[in-house]
């Protein structure tokens, strides 16, 4: 494996690990994000793909009874500082969910609500972001014509680019994506990898899915996760054509999973 | 019986015809109670009648005054009781995890959601009209009408709290919104008919309530010029006029026209209610 310069690695995690009211969740895991790529989390439900991402953007502080140790860099600086401020982190470091979330409120307000949260008050600036996020995610020609309709009127596919859309306005230096195509139909998940594959010269994806031909598809390096154990990572092709390990073999070819 | 169980078609009419006879019938007592008092009031309603000054005791003249007083006290009550009851709704969804605390705070709501007007009542003379020597005025009547509704408000801000979808929270963290801005912007909105909904129900108890309003509130009949003058509400006025038989007349009067009020405020309240939904929910 590359090793990458620290100028390029956007997130690295070193010995990070999560314990959960009674079982390890993540067992020190090392793993970098290389800034402008994608990189690629597969392994099986449980396996602590989800955890790992919530972990990133502190989105974890959330749930109840667990214990992070380890650390998390991004841009060489722990994001579990007590200095880092929550928000600005959570808006360097997007996240769009497995299931689609529109907040009850129109397709403009959900797109400039989270620049109007970090101050931005200025119209125009606002409207440069919302069309910046919907073109971005390849939802504008959809949708110029009824940015008021409420978003929840929207399929499922355009509410998930929407979704997207949310977080790229807000011009993060990650996207986290948490198995965002689970519950799409082959089209709309290609309109979906199309615009990240489009937007990675600007910004630096993790993706964790069940779908591993999706990561083969996508992904410039990927990991796979077993029972909170990162198994193997490598460039997405070495780890797809040659496996090291005869579990990462045994899952990729579908044998169990 | 035999034929209900080999013919379900009949049965299906049987229960259709059943429930159409007790619609109808709960409808018609409540227009019958509606028409009554609008038949028995409306040829008391003019303008000299509401807009008027009661005289002898209320035997003549208007009911000015009680108007003004239902309008006030009611407001009182919910200016102490909303922000109380929708801030305590708050903290127990969201601020707290379940633990003993938030269970008494609940187990007491209940509690005080279960005991009769006139036992406020007179933990309000005690406390507001007697103790803190507010005497008995708008002040002390709209906390003790506030303490009584309370309950009411908690329970219905936190059930439409806890069912807004846990998502929306995460989702609003995550586009870096902190606690406050994803209650204030997400949450509360989106729970906001529900609290409506509640807080329509307090003012409704407090514009019909009497006992704990004559012990708090007392039943001046003179136009309250502060918080601690003494205010007659309509359903006091009303009261008093039947139960010291000065005037039936007047108290039917009085009846029709608090009905009337309460149709009105209503019918504006839920309006603008859906208004508001529709903008933002489409």
């Amino acid at each position: 494996m590359a090793k990458e310069s620290g100028r390029n690695k956007i997130i690295e995690t070193i010995g990070l690990s999560l314990q959960g009211n009674d079982e390890m969740i993540l067992n020190s895991i090392n793993l970098v994000l290389v800034r402008n790529s994608i990189l690629g989390i597969i392994g099986p439900t449980g396996s602590g793909k989800t955890s790992f991402l919530r972990i990133l953007n502190r989105l974890i502080e959330f749930d109840e009874g667990y214990r992070v140790s380890g650390s998390v860099l991004f841009e060489n600086r722990d994001v579990f500082d007590p200095s880092v401020d929550l928000g600005e982190l959570r808006r360097k470091i997007g996240m769009v969910f497995a299931l689609p979330i529109p907040l009850p409120m129109s397709i403009r307000h959900n797109l400039t609500f989270g620049p109007k949260l970090a101050g931005v008050k200025n119209h125009a600036e606002l409207n440069d972001l919302m069309e910046c996020g919907l073109k971005a995610a390849h939802l504008w020609d959809e949708v110029k014509d009824r940015l008021n309709l409420s978003a929840l009127k929207l399929s499922g596919g355009q509410q998930q680019r929407l979704c997207l859309a949310r977080i790229i306005a807000l011009k993060p230096e990650v996207i986290l994506l948490d198995d965002p195509c689970s519950g799409l139909d082959p089209i709309s998940t290609a309109k979906i990898e199309e615009a990240i594959i489009n937007l990675k010269k600007e910004i630096s994806f993790i993706l964790v899915t069940n779908n591993t031909k999706q990561v083969a598809r996508v992904a410039d390096r990927a990991a796979f996760f077993l029972r909170g154990e990162m198994v193997e990572y490598n460039e997405t092709k070495n780890l797809f054509t040659a496996p090291k390990d005869k579990r990462t073999e045994d899952y990729i070819a579908g044998r169990f999973g | 019986m035999k034929f209900l169980r080999r013919n379900p078609v009949t049965t299906q009419r049987l229960a259709d015809t059943y429930f159409s006879i007790m619609a109808i019938l709960v409808l018609f007592v409540l227009l019958f109670i509606l028409g009554f008092i609008l038949v028995k009031g409306l040829p008391v309603l003019n303008s000299g009648f509401i807009f008027g000054i009661p005289r002898e005791m209320g035997e003549a003249g208007g009911i000015f005054p009680t108007i003004v007083g239902t309008f006030l006290l009611p407001l009182v009550a919910l200016l102490f009781a909303v922000p109380l009851g929708v801030g305590t709704a708050i903290y127990l969804t969201e601020y707290t995890r379940e633990n003993r605390l938030t269970a008494i705070i609940r187990f007491g709501a209940e509690c005080l959601a279960g005991i009769p007007s006139i036992i406020f009542g007179l933990f309000g003379f005690v406390l507001f009209v007697v103790t803190l020597k507010m005497g008995w005025s708008l002040l002390s009547g709209g906390l003790t009408l506030a303490v009584m509704t309370l309950p009411t408000i908690i329970r219905t801000s936190e059930e439409s709290i806890k069912a807004v979808p846990r998502h929306y929270r995460e989702v609003a963290f995550s586009l870096g919104a902190t606690k406050w801005q994803g209650i204030t912007r997400v949450v509360l909105p989106s729970a906001l008919s529900g609290i409506f909904t509640g807080i329509m129900l307090a003012l409704g108890r407090s514009i019909g309530e009497t006992a704990a309003v004559i012990f708090t509130a007392g039943s001046s009949l003179k136009m309250p010029a502060s918080a601690l003058d003494s205010v007659r509400t309509m359903a006091v006025h009303f009261y008093i006029l039947a139960r010291e038989g000065i005037s039936m007349k007047n108290a039917y009067g009085t009846a029709a026209l608090l009905v009337l009020i309460i149709l009105v405020i209503n019918t504006i309240a839920y309006y603008t209610m859906h208004k508001f939904l529709e903008k933002t929910h489409g």
